[in-house]
């Protein structure tokens, strides 16, 4: 029986404009196997079993000052277990999936 | 007022299957009853709802969790052992 | 001297604030701990994921409000709701109102109740921002309808409607129903099956159906509240995950919580599939592939997966929903077709292009739901309802559920409780009925206290004078007045016109 892969990852808010896509090239960059799906007024990021979001590589591609307090307004919604998160970085994942 | 108050009075709810489930999948609808009226008149007010043939024959099914129980038309509804909130299908 | 970080000045407002009360039994000062038989041993080991203090919070929130109130002026300012691309999507807006802004008024109070009851302090800062969550959503969704209200019928006796409304009964049961469990369980009934489950589904897809009509305002709406969810989701994620791991005889109390909040959320969100199926006359995705999406990726394939370490199994009916897929939207905007003369909403014609999507998406639809819809294409009211009719016991939606085995016969149950029938839905209410009965039969039903003579002995008017509507505002909404206003408020502006 093949198990299929649980992912992991969060929902953005479009109207967050630059902020989001820079949110999601850095998921693309510091992590694998990363699928993003287009809906129009959201976009969902998502990883296997493990997602992080870094502060600095946000900053890299936004080319100004990221606070990570910004993630609050613009993801609308995460799936899998916030294991840490703090001002460099926010870890989704499941433990066992 | 209070409908319940009234011991000769009950609620029970009814349905006229199979025509109308087929089409509609409706579920029972409720009407006011008295336990010393037949059961023939209750059927009469049942077809009444739905306009529906009075020439045909009809079975009267009471639903139960223990099982289905046909009424017979020739009694009152007390004795035919009915309950408030009761399920009544009414089958041409 | 270093500074502190996020999680040490966290901690410092958060943990270990509160003294041990010398002189009474902690079962005193928290009556109602040990009530549901969760044993908890070291809560000091939460953790609240989103670990804010105060002035963090308000920041946040207040930025959020300013970004949503931007986007809520410009669409007033500028007619938007002339130009969404079919005037029938307000009657979905209308349901939202109606059902979700009662909902989380109710809210604010259940996680003041858990906060207060449960002696955890990682989770005391998050319940109580919940709270003030759930009452900024009732706000912003009442300043929403407020304005909505000056073009669309329905809304204007809002507090009455919530009270009075059979449609209403609903919502209203489910957090009832929440909010006389423990705290232990409320927490899970809120925070894991209706916010991490199904919420996704309500703020985002209908969001997204939202943009693509042209509602801009709604789909702000929708992301904004939903951002508050995610911290929601989390602390109800974290609380689930201590319970598991403080202690194994907490797991079959887990599991039984799960089963019940699982299929009591999926029925409360039954008319959420119309607003997602039938509402928009532009469809971004369908109810079936946002249940996918949300429920069979996201919950049964992610978070359950992670959940089987401890013993827990998928809740016990979700294989009824997934087999009700194919008919979910259909079969719940067929009752409400049924009842469209006695509701605050309306329903509608279907048009050719409806009748095309449907049948594209839902293979069975043709088969099984086409020709009730046809029957109003020469008369609205076809399929009108000639009675009253008989709720389940559990959701309290009329009991026509078919049985996604065989649809042509409806799911009904019955159960035998102090000497009375009892109807359910599906084996999933049935389930739920017989595990407490005591609490299932005190539910107040609208229809038969009317049928008991409780508000007036006119059906329709003493409905409507009881919900404070008039029954212009209830039937079909392309033969309505304000379909009318609103082709004209069209026609004023020069929308009437076709460039292209």
């Amino acid at each position: 029986m093949t198990v299929k892969q649980a992912y992991v990852g969060m929902d953005l808010d479009t109207s967050g404009g630059s902020v989001v896509t820079a949110i999601i090239a850095a998921i693309e960059e510091d992590n694998e196997g990363v699928i993003v799906e287009d809906f129009h007024v959201y976009k969902k990021v998502k990883a296997p079993g493990k997602m992080v979001l870094k502060r600095e590589t946000v900053e890299e591609h936004l080319g100004a000052d990221f606070d990570m307090d910004q993630v609050h307004l613009v993801m609308s919604s995460a799936f899998g277990f916030i294991t840490d998160w703090d001002e460099e970085q926010l870890t989704i994942e499941w433990e066992d999936a | 007022m209070d409908y319940l108050k009234d011991e000769n009075h009950l609620i029970v709810w009814f349905v006229l299957r199979p025509e109308i489930e087929k089409e509609l999948g409706t579920s029972y609808l409720g009407m006011r009853a008295r336990y010393n009226m037949t059961t023939n008149e209750l059927l009469q007010e049942i077809l009444d709802t739905y306009k529906a043939d009075k020439d045909k024959n009809y079975r009267f099914v009471l639903k139960r969790a223990a099982g289905d129980m046909e009424i017979s038309l020739n009694q009152t509804v007390r004795e035919a052992g009915m309950r408030n909130g009761d399920c009544l299908q009414v089958i041409a | 001297m270093a500074k502190m970080g996020i999680k040490e000045k966290y901690h410092a407002m958060t943990r270990d604030l509160m003294w041990e009360p010398k002189d009474f039994d902690m079962n005193r000062v928290y009556p109602l701990i040990e009530k549901e038989g969760i044993i908890l041993k070291n809560p000091s080991r939460w953790e609240d994921p989103f670990r804010m203090a105060y002035n963090q919070y308000v920041k946040i929130q207040s930025e959020k409000d300013g970004i949503y109130h931007a986007v809520r002026n410009a669409f007033e300012a500028n007619d938007g709701h002339a130009k969404v691309v079919d005037s029938r999507w307000y009657e979905g807006v209308k349901v939202f109102a109606n059902a979700v802004q009662p909902a989380e008024y109710s809210a604010h109070r259940l996680m003041a109740y858990v906060g207060r009851n449960i002696p955890i302090e990682a989770i005391r800062f998050a319940t109580f921002n919940q709270a003030i969550d759930e009452l900024r959503h009732a706000q912003i969704e009442i300043k929403h309808y407020a304005h909505m209200s000056k073009e669309i019928d329905g809304l204007h006796a809002f507090a009455n409607t919530s009270q009075n409304l059979w449609f209403n009964t609903v919502p209203k049961s489910f957090f009832d129903d929440a909010m006389t469990a423990g705290p232990f369980e409320a927490l899970m009934a809120i925070s894991f099956s209706f916010e991490y489950v199904f919420t996704n589904i309500l703020f985002l897809p209908f969001a997204s159906s939202a943009g693509a009509v042209g509602d801009e305002n709604f789909a702000a709406v929708g992301k904004t509240v939903q951002s508050d969810e995610s911290r929601h989701m989390a602390l109800g994620m974290s609380a689930l995950k201590m319970l598991l791991e403080e202690d194994d005889r907490n797991i079959p109390i887990i599991q039984g919580w799960l089963d019940k909040w699982y299929w009591r959320a999926y029925r409360m969100f039954s008319v959420v599939s119309t607003l997602v199926d039938y509402y928009p006359r532009i469809r971004p995705i369908s109810w079936k592939k946002a249940f996918e999406m949300y429920v069979e990726e996201q919950v049964f394939n992610g978070l359950f997966k992670d959940l089987r370490k401890y013993g827990i199994r998928l809740p016990k009916h979700a294989e009824d929903s997934i087999k009700e897929k194919e008919h979910y939207s259909h079969v719940t905007m067929r009752i409400l077709d049924q009842f469209k003369h006695a509701n605050m909403f309306r329903g509608f014609q279907l048009q050719p292009d409806d009748y095309e999507w449907l049948s594209n998406e839902y293979p069975l639809f043709d088969e099984y739901y086409a020709p009730f819809f046809r029957r109003n294409d020469h008369n609205v009211f076809a399929n009108a309802s000639p009675g009253v009719p008989a709720i389940c016991q559990v959701c309290q939606i009329p009991a026509e559920f078919p049985d996604p085995d065989n649809p042509t016969k409806l799911w009904t149950q019955y159960s035998e409780y102090n000497n009375k029938t009892y109807i359910t839905c599906s084996p999933g209410c049935k389930h739920i009925f017989e595990q407490e009965p005591f609490k299932y039969m005190q539910i107040w039903w609208p229809v038969e206290a009317y049928l008991n003579g409780e508000f007036g002995e006119d059906p329709v008017a003493g409905l409507f004078k009881y919900i404070g509507l008039s029954p212009n505002e209830a039937g079909e909404h392309y033969s309505s007045n304000e379909h009318a206003r609103w082709l004209e408020y069209r026609r004023h502006l020069g929308l009437d016109k076709k460039f292209f």
